[in-house]
């Protein structure tokens, strides 16, 4: 337990713009559950790249077993016992579990012909040794997000590593499967392997670590054991505040109903949805994942086509059948998936920010009015404090938090009455979403009708006036006020009804 | 009782699907196409114009492997044409009808042609990073050039033995369908059942994936580059014997054409999927509907605007199917 595996020194990695790490000093123990915490952009993911060898260091040591080493590229890490599963999956959508469980590494047979017999039983051991079971002949594409999940680790586990470099593993995972992480995690423990593990859900690190370090900004803070500290312990070292004032506080509604959806179908998604917003009001919607809540976003914006439906704003009928006429009637969608859906990642945060109102800036009914363009996103960056280098930079470039800043300007600039949050807070850090719900706290004080979904059901609770639960394309229950718990939301996520609850508990 | 089994075994075996049902179909589309063209023209089905269409979709085969390998890793290569017609002008050069080792030099010249062009493009798009559809549209420039350098027109000299083995038979067996075989078993093997062939797939799925992996990315489209403009050399040294002659200006076709005959055949332009067995079946197709206009009688030139109608269709398949699976 006390022998040293790893130990890497004053790293530093710059990216254009930014200074990513700087000095930054890291270690962790043979046979241990090293987590590594702290807000998104603090270099966390930087320096297990780095580790990984997917990023070089500007400067800086890595020992590894006691030995200096220089790691170039992945595969190098991977000869040396290192391996990680990173945040955005490494998996080929157009090839068979088994081939990418083995991918790079195949064994073979006469005429350096793939041994497939050889490949899956050794997959189909290691997978009995952990209790993982996967269909090794499907497409990864037509697998579950938490299947892929669980092939990625499997595709780790054969290659035997001595330290194994979780990124956010949990993040697309079911309670159940991550349940089943922590197992396999603890067996590899008990098979003598070192884990570093990155987390966001604070429960998680509890749950599972052994000590915590903490980054900051891209310099290291601290690191604790975890029998030592407390949740608010973690949090105060990760941004100096504690946990309680990271939600506004929440102010009474009006009575003025300001938009409507009215039985609202779409074949094989949603069923007979209807709910109102009032004035000043955040509705959140709750639910287990893959019950109709994105469906639901994308049926009121146009995206999906309903079968039936009403959509009123003002009292007044909206005709939308594409997302064109929902920008033009006054509705924003801010997407769950940012990087695609929301952003051009490759474009500049101000023509990012201009793109949805062009047309109110046109020179000669055709041109883009630069100058004007110009002002709009330096307002727009003053008013949500986007923070960046230059307006002229990549959106790539910006943090996550930040980006979801940019997604969020872009929809505002057409002044909308209806603002649609899908997951608004995902994968961004504490910082970054204390701002994001003061945001929308402000919004919705200002007569915009919000309404928010999230997975996380912390954020639904402490930000919501009202929550809709979905359960299979409907809404089971609208919460109020004292109403509004976890276990009464996870009740009726469950398909129950509160009532039923009543009488159980009775 | 058997039989049926077995078909159940194999139709319904979902690896088996994944990988061979969209193969199927197009060959089925083959046979139906060769069905009707029997019917429409009693010439169709005889040996001499089988063995016509074997001779005449030789090179087109090389070529569509070579696109198949590239399109798998997610690139294209343009410049295949060029090089066949590089590769066909050296190796003529070269010829000495008069020695009656004549023709060892010219295959050995036409596939370093082959090499250096695979070298160019494979080391341009790997290590500069330039998208392989720029690289090779430049390097179709320059290949197509050195051809009209080394020859301005067509003409040169033939080894005639080696001409008439090379289109000829042995136990009344094309000497071409041999090599067909052998270099289809060759590449088969290589793209669906080697580490190598996996690695290239992996790369047209999601290159960053691959490389996160452990995949040497570089080296494998290096490799795969070279190997493809090999091929090309391989038709331009066919080429030359059956045309019994070089033409600086006859590539042209090849790349595009290649292309048409990967996507009929079933490999995606996106990367990863696909078959070469599709593409034997892409290739004969594209030759049959060709073979049954000049049967018919109409101007070459239909030919062109049937192949551009055919890629057209074939590609809008996928979204045709999506939009049904929607609904």
């Amino acid at each position: 337990m006390s022998e040293e595996i790893l130990r890497m020194s004053h790293i530093c990695k710059s990216f254009p713009g930014v200074k990513a790490l700087k000095e930054v000093d890291f270690s962790c123990k043979k046979g241990e559950v090293m987590v590594l915490a702290g807000e998104n952009g603090a270099g966390k993911s930087t320096i297990l790249k780095i580790l990984s060898g997917l990023y070089q260091a500007d400067s800086g040591e890595i020992f590894f077993n006691g030995k200096a080493v220089k790691i170039k590229n992945p595969l190098e890490a991977q000869k040396m016992g290192i391996a990680m599963v990173y945040q955005e999956l490494t998996l080929v959508n157009e090839m068979t579990v088994a081939e990418n469980i083995y991918l790079s590494i195949e064994p073979t047979k006469k005429f350096g012909l793939v041994d497939r017999k050889q490949i899956e039983s050794s997959i189909q051991e290691v997978m009995g040794q952990y209790g993982i079971e996967l269909d090794l002949q499907t497409m990864v594409k037509d697998l579950p997000v938490a299947q892929q999940q669980m092939a990625e680790i499997v595709k780790i586990l054969i290659r035997q590593p001595e330290l194994i470099i979780l990124d956010e593993p949990t993040s697309a995972l079911a309670r159940k499967e991550v349940t089943q992480l922590y197992e396999i995690i603890r067996s590899m423990i008990s098979m003598g392997k070192t884990i570093i593990f990155i987390s966001h859900r604070l429960e998680e690190v509890f749950e599972i670590g052994d000590r915590v370090t903490v980054f900051k900004d891209g310099s290291y803070v601290d690191t604790k054991k975890i029998s030592e500290i407390t949740e608010d312990d973690l949090i105060r070292m990760m941004v100096g505040r504690s946990l309680q004032n990271i939600f506004p506080e929440k102010t009474q509604p009006e009575q003025e109903i300001i938009f409507q959806v009215k039985n609202l179908n779409v074949p094989k998604h949603l069923r007979d949805i209807s709910f109102s917003v009032r004035r000043g009001e955040i509705l959140g919607i709750a639910g287990l994942q893959g019950h109709g809540q994105t469906e639901l976003f994308n049926a009121i914006y146009g995206i999906l086509p309903r079968e039936t439906g009403e959509i009123i704003t003002a009292g007044e009928s909206l005709k939308i059948g594409n997302a064109k006429q929902a920008i033009k009637q006054g509705l924003a969608l801010v997407p769950a998936d940012r990087k695609n859906e929301g952003l051009f990642l490759l474009r500049s945060i101000r023509e990012n920010l201009a793109i949805i109102s062009l047309d109110q800036r046109k020179k000669l009914g055709i041109f883009i009015d630069g100058k004007k363009e110009k002002k709009f996103s330096l307002d727009m960056k003053e008013k949500l404090a986007i923070k960046l280098a230059s307006l002229r930079n990549e959106v790539a470039s910006l943090s996550g938090g930040n980006q979801q800043k940019v997604v969020l300007g872009k929809e505002l600039a057409i002044n909308p009455k209806v603002v649609l949050f899908n997951e608004p807070t995902r994968g961004i850090d504490v910082e970054a979403k204390r701002e994001f719900y003061n945001i929308m706290h402000d919004l919705a004080r200002s007569g915009v009708a919000v309404i928010m979904y999230s997975s996380d059901l912390m954020e639904v609770i402490g930000m919501s006036n009202r929550v809709a639960v979905m359960y299979e394309g409907t809404i089971s229950a609208v919460l109020q006020g004292e109403e509004i718990t976890e276990e009464n939301i996870m009740y009726c996520a469950y398909g129950a009804s509160l009532a039923n609850k009543g009488e159980r508990t009775l | 009782m058997k039989i049926k089994s077995a078909c159940n075994y194999i139709f319904k075996d979902k690896y088996f699907q994944n990988r061979y049902g969209n193969v199927m179909l197009i060959y089925a589309f083959l046979l139906a196409l060769i069905v009707a063209a029997s019917l429409f023209d009693e010439n169709f089905l005889t040996v001499g114009n089988f063995k016509n269409l074997l001779l005449t979709s030789f090179p087109l085969l090389m070529v569509a492997f070579a696109q198949g390998m590239i399109i798998f890793t997610g690139g294209i290569d343009l410049s295949l044409g060029a090089t066949v017609a590089l590769s066909n002008v050296a190796c003529v050069l070269l010829m000495n009808p008069d020695s009656p080792v004549g023709f060892v030099l010219p295959i050995f010249g036409g596939l370093g042609v082959g090499l250096c062009c695979g070298i160019a493009n494979g080391v341009i798009i790997s290590k500069a990073k330039i998208p392989p559809i720029i690289t090779t549209t430049a390097t179709t420039a320059i290949y197509e050039g050195a051809a009209l350098l080394l020859m301005n027109e067509p003409g040169g000299k033939i080894h005639r033995p080696f001409a008439k083995f090379l289109t000829g038979d042995v136990f009344h067996i094309p000497v071409a369908l041999f090599l067909l075989i052998l270099i289809f078993l060759f590449v088969r093997t290589l793209t669906n059942y080697t580490p190598y062939g996996k690695a290239l797939r992996a790369i047209g799925g999601n290159e960053s994936a691959a490389y996160s992996t452990g995949v040497k990315v570089d080296r494998i489209k290096i490799k795969v580059y070279i190997l493809g403009s090999l091929l090309a050399a391989v038709a331009g040294i066919f080429l030359s014997a059956q045309m019994f002659s070089a033409d600086p200006r006859l590539g042209k076709q090849y790349s595009m054409n290649a292309v048409t005959a990967s996507v009929v055949g079933g490999i995606l332009l996106t990367g990863a999927v696909g078959d070469l067995m599709g593409t034997v079946a892409g290739v004969f197709i594209i030759s049959v509907i060709n073979n049954m206009l000049n049967l018919i009688g109409v101007s070459s030139y239909y030919q062109f605007v049937f192949q551009g109608l055919i890629l057209i269709v074939v590609l809008s398949l996928p979204a045709i199917k999506e939009k049904r699976a929607m609904n």
